[in-house]
């Protein structure tokens, strides 16, 4: 075979690992929602339209910067009247080390619902009334910076397991975390989480309940249209 | 019968979800073969994705998107490769040896020569591997590469000339490691 056919067979490659696309897509959102103002424009930037040369003069530049200016000032207007209700964090994918108790063994119970256990009381922090989403109520406390890793530990130990194939194990432990954290900042995630366990688990009717559920709570996620995506392509 | 593409009407502009869903495992790939790490793909695709959702809306939909998107993930794979840590010489570990003989299987035979032209792919230089790929592997005209490197056509068609004859003295250099002909 020659070399240049070698090569022309490699096809632009196989699939992407299935975890790192959903992380990666996690991650994006995090960005996005946190995002306040128009992206920087990096250094791909002359390639998104083909009517503009690939290089620029001074004259584009000072008529980019000056949209990207008016359009940062527009959007920040925008976001200030139409901004969300209450300080929404969603999760990131880097796992930050945080003591937990070792992880008890799971056996996939498929028929069973999983049953919340109890954390051990030292490790929770004190009842913290956490901001509920869609509440304006300024006067609730933000949950403490321990509550928000606590939260994140766990539903990283949830999507661990789930990339290691074990959704049983994902769903106990997204359980968990709706159990000590009813009104956490992470919930949404932890619902999308448990609704793909479930998914997993081949246990459809509840996961699609939950699904509405979760469309009903979070009508504007990000994470709803992958959901769809999870119950089409199971 | 129009005559130029700007008065064909333009194809509706993707979703950017869709975009995610459908080319996520092709930036995935390019990335790689652009020499980032595993570890750092999903911090690289990321980022190439971000750029991707703030410059969506111009992308001109008369174009195939993925040289566009190869355009966002060959300069994140440069400016990672630019970071000195991450300036790993092609320390490529010497393939096994294999044997020589022609494999009974024509299957084996295929498979060794895919592994040896992905060796030989990461021994070309970044700017030249990338008209490499979207030439040779994924078939775009000059034109529409030069369009989405940001280069001149001249240039594009001198790092096309420059990466076969790369591409080809690590095949054979390769080869003979391997104790080929």
């Amino acid at each position: 075979m020659k070399p240049l056919d070698a090569l022309r067979a490699l096809g632009t490659g196989g699939e992407a690992p299935a975890p790192a696309k959903e992380r990666v897509y996690d991650a994006l959102l995090a960005s996005l929602e946190g995002a306040t103002a128009p992206m920087a424009r990096g250094p791909a930037a002359n390639f998104g339209s083909s009517a503009t040369p690939p290089t620029l003069n001074a004259k584009l530049w000072a008529l980019g910067t000056a949209i990207w200016v008016v359009g940062g000032i527009t959007g920040a207007f925008l976001y200030g009247a139409l901004r969300p209700p209450a300080a929404r964090l969603v999760y990131v994918e880097r796992p930050q080390a945080v003591n937990l108790p070792p992880m008890p063994s799971f056996t996939a119970q498929p028929s069973a619902p999983p049953q919340p256990s109890v954390q051990p009381p030292h490790l929770l922090p004190p009842a913290t009334p956490s901001r509920a989403l869609g509440s304006n109520d300024a006067s609730a406390r933000l949950p403490s910076a321990s509550q928000l890793a606590q939260e994140r530990a766990l539903l990283d130990l949830a999507r661990r397991a789930a990339s290691r194939g074990e959704p049983a194990a994902a769903l106990t432990l997204a359980e968990q975390h709706g159990a000590s954290f009813p009104r956490g900042q992470l919930s949404e995630e932890r619902e999308a989480l448990a609704i793909r366990a479930l998914l997993a688990l081949g246990q459809r009717d509840r996961a699609r309940a939950r699904a509405d559920a979760f469309r009903s709570r979070f009508p504007s996620s990000f994470l709803g249209s992958m959901l769809e995506s999870a119950f089409a392509n199971p | 019968m129009p005559s130029r593409r700007e008065d064909v009407p333009a194809p509706a502009r993707p979703a950017f979800r869709d975009v995610f869903e459908a080319q996520f495992s092709y930036v995935w790939n390019v990335l790689k073969r652009l020499g980032v790490a595993e570890r750092d793909l999903e911090d690289l695709g990321q980022q190439v994705f971000l750029q991707v959702h703030a410059q969506l809306s111009t992308f001109d939909t008369h174009r195939p998107i993925r040289p566009w998107l190869f355009s966002f993930a060959y300069h994140a794979a440069s400016n990672y490769r630019a970071l000195a840590r991450h300036r790993v010489e092609l320390s490529i570990v010497a393939p096994e040896p294999i044997d020589s003989k022609p494999a009974a299987d024509e299957q084996m035979i295929t498979r060794q020569e895919l592994e040896l032209a992905e060796l030989a792919l990461g021994r070309v230089a970044l700017d030249r591997r990338a008209v490499l790929l979207l030439h040779e592997v994924e078939g775009h005209g000059m034109p529409e590469i030069a369009e989405s490197l940001g280069i001149p056509l001249n240039t594009a068609y001198s790092r096309l000339r420059l990466a076969r004859q790369e591409y080809e003295q690590a095949v054979r250099r390769l080869r003979a490691q391997r104790g080929e002909t």
